[in-house]
């Protein structure tokens, strides 16, 4: 649309200052996503969200683990906006700390699974034959494994440290990223200009990395972004569960654990943790499907 | 079709046995061992230890336990709780009718509500009704199911007071265990794990009502006259129904691992709360139970999922 009346404008005023008439596809699906209000909308509240915890966490006053018994549920007060938990710990600057765990975890479990599922997707797809339905059949096993219990299993028995956690959810979610990839590779690499790189003698490894890859990029960023608000919510289902994050490191799932107890008396406590984790989510899962609709010109509406 | 189900059935069968020994595998490399219970006991003696080992059969190498267990499994013998001491599948019985009532209530609540949530999203597209559900199942897979379960505690049992707290049935009253009793308690959990399955099969439902009505037939059968009506529910619907079949049929095992989650919030009796006290007290064969109950439904449901979408579509080859 935008490139039409430009070309209109370019042609009634020909003497005037030359606007580009050609976008690249990058270009295009930059001027797309800022045209999709949720998207931007997404985009936004990371900002605010991803300043807000780090900042937060340089600026509080108080440690997010110092237990002082005079404030047990404290009520919400000039010192403590938020209040404090049962063992007398300012909640904001939990909220703000377990925000920099839970956040680090999901970016980090997404960021794994998609390398993890971006491999095994792009040589089963390359490779095809018997090294596809070895993939394949790979994918399967781990999407037929029962994951919430399994991983709660996992937790229970390793205590883990917050890296396992991300080795361990990233370990059940690349099935999905492998799938798209491995499809795309199907596409891709029957079409002229891989041909034409095979032609003039390019390796396989650079037919993957240079041709293939940036051109499956887009659908992988999709699944990655709609990947960490699922990894965030996983995260804080294990942690309340006692199976995720380890107290006292505050998580926003064990502080919704803690929560269970105190939300009778204290309900910003179990209110809070909850909140952030669902504007988070939210906001990822906006970026996601703008980015989606951004990305795929095909299938905007 | 019974040559294309008897394939599916056959390679069905090596995927289970890979997971049994993926799960096997990992809760053998558990720290604890459930002897270190006995060994607490300063009157038991070397040779009493060497006794409960060689009954629970915990002498022999890994992979003869596996077989051992294996064969167990198939023969309906799958061992004995190391608390309770009772056997495994009797104590699943006991729990399983609990979750089944949780997680089946979850399951029609969700179908009832997600379909014709999504089918008047798409027909109404981009009215206002549209934006509003379209919001809501974006709120709705986008939040925490345990947090809403909580939520729902805070406002309808500690505020409002309508409704029970947690538990299956009230502990006094005159109606302790009736239906109605058990109906008030069954509110909340049900809700609460039927949430993310409205939003996203409404979601499913609105975008596949929308692409097919953008296909040729729909157009055939606006052509010819035919009233919106009976366009959308003779033409369209159907041929919508069809890949949400498989999608509903692939999340049913997710509905009932997901009541593990539900049952901790409300504190329903069932398989849930039962997996996380064996999960507590590293009760082995109950784990290995529970896990395999799990695994089965999945590779059951992928099957049935399957053979349904080729019966469905005839377009299909199989």
């Amino acid at each position: 649309m935008s490139l039409f009346t430009s070309r209109k404008k370019a042609a009634e005023n020909v003497a005037g200052p030359a606007e580009p008439l050609v976008r690249t596809p990058t270009q295009q699906a930059w001027i797309r996503f800022r045209k999709n209000q949720l998207a931007m909308a997404g985009a936004g509240m990371l900002v605010v969200l991803v300043l807000f915890v780090f900042v937060g966490c340089l600026v509080t006053p108080y440690d997010p683990d110092m237990v002082d018994l005079t404030l047990i549920r404290a009520k919400p007060s000039a010192g403590h906006w938020l209040g404090c938990d049962d063992l007398g710990r300012d909640l904001l600057t939990r909220l703000l700390f377990g925000g920099r765990i839970s956040l680090a975890v999901g970016l980090a479990s997404a960021l794994l699974s998609m390398t993890l599922g971006s491999f095994i997707g792009a040589i089963a797809g390359f490779f095809g034959g018997w090294v596809d339905s070895l993939m394949m059949q790979l994918t399967d096993l781990v999407l037929t494994i029962p994951s919430l219990p399994l991983l709660m299993v996992v937790g229970a028995v390793f205590k883990p440290s917050p890296m396992f956690l991300v080795v361990m959810i990233s370990v059940l979610n690349w099935t999905k990223t492998a799938r798209l990839v491995r499809s795309r590779f199907l596409t891709l690499r029957t079409l002229d200009y891989t041909k034409a790189a095979r032609a003039i003698g390019a390796k396989d490894g650079r037919i993957i990395l240079h041709h293939l890859l940036p051109n499956s990029l887009g659908a992988i960023i999709v699944t990655a972004t709609l990947a960490v608000g699922r990894s965030i919510i996983m995260e804080s289902t294990l942690s309340y569960l006692g199976c995720g994050i380890n107290p006292p490191t505050a998580s926003w799932g064990n502080m919704l654990q803690g929560a269970q107890s105190t939300m009778t008396t204290a309900p910003l406590t179990a209110i809070a943790p909850g909140a952030m984790i669902l504007l988070t989510v939210l906001a990822f899962n906006f970026l996601g499907d703008g980015l989606d609709d951004a990305i795929d010109p095909k299938r905007s509406r | 079709m019974l040559k294309y189900i008897i394939k599916r059935v056959l390679k069905a069968i090596p995927m289970l046995l890979a997971v049994s020994i993926v799960i096997y595998a990992l809760l053998q490399a558990m720290p604890g061992d459930p002897i270190d219970m006995y060994l607490e006991n300063p009157s038991a003696t070397p040779e009493a230890i060497e006794a409960i080992k060689k009954a629970y059969g915990l002498d022999q190498p890994v992979h003869i336990q596996y077989l051992n267990w294996l064969k167990g499994i198939v023969t309906g013998d799958w061992g004995r709780s190391f608390m309770s001491r009772r056997p495994v599948l009797e104590l699943i019985g006991e729990k399983l009718a609990p979750t089944l009532q949780l997680s089946g209530t979850a399951f029609l609540i969700a179908l009832v509500i997600a379909i014709p949530l999504g089918i008047s999203g798409a027909i109404r597209k981009g009215k206002f009704f549209d934006n509003a559900t379209s919001t809501m199942t974006f709120l709705g897979i986008s939040m925490p199911a345990f947090w809403f379960g909580m939520m729902l505690q805070l406002l309808f049992a500690v505020q409002l007071q309508w409704l029970p707290t947690a538990g299956r049935t009230s502990l006094t009253g005159g109606d302790v265990g009736s239906f109605t009793d058990v109906l008030r308690h069954l509110i909340m959990p049900s809700i609460v794990l039927s949430l993310i399955y409205i939003a996203s099969w409404a979601r499913y439902a609105r975008s596949n009502f929308i692409e097919v009505l953008n296909q040729d037939y729909i157009r055939t059968a606006r052509a010819k006259g035919l009233r919106e009506k009976t366009v959308y529910t003779v033409h369209a619907l159907r041929n919508a129904l069809i890949p949400l079949v498989t999608v509903v049929m692939l999340d049913i095992p997710a509905i009932f691992s997901g009541a593990v989650v539900t049952e901790t919030v409300f504190a329903w009796p069932g398989m849930g709360s039962f997996f996380n006290d064996a999960l507590n007290k590293q009760d082995f064969p109950v784990l290995m139970g529970i896990l395999m109950i799990n695994a089965v439904l999945v590779i059951v449901s992928n099957l049935i999922a399957d053979i349904l979408y080729a019966i469905l579509d005839p377009r299909i080859k199989y």
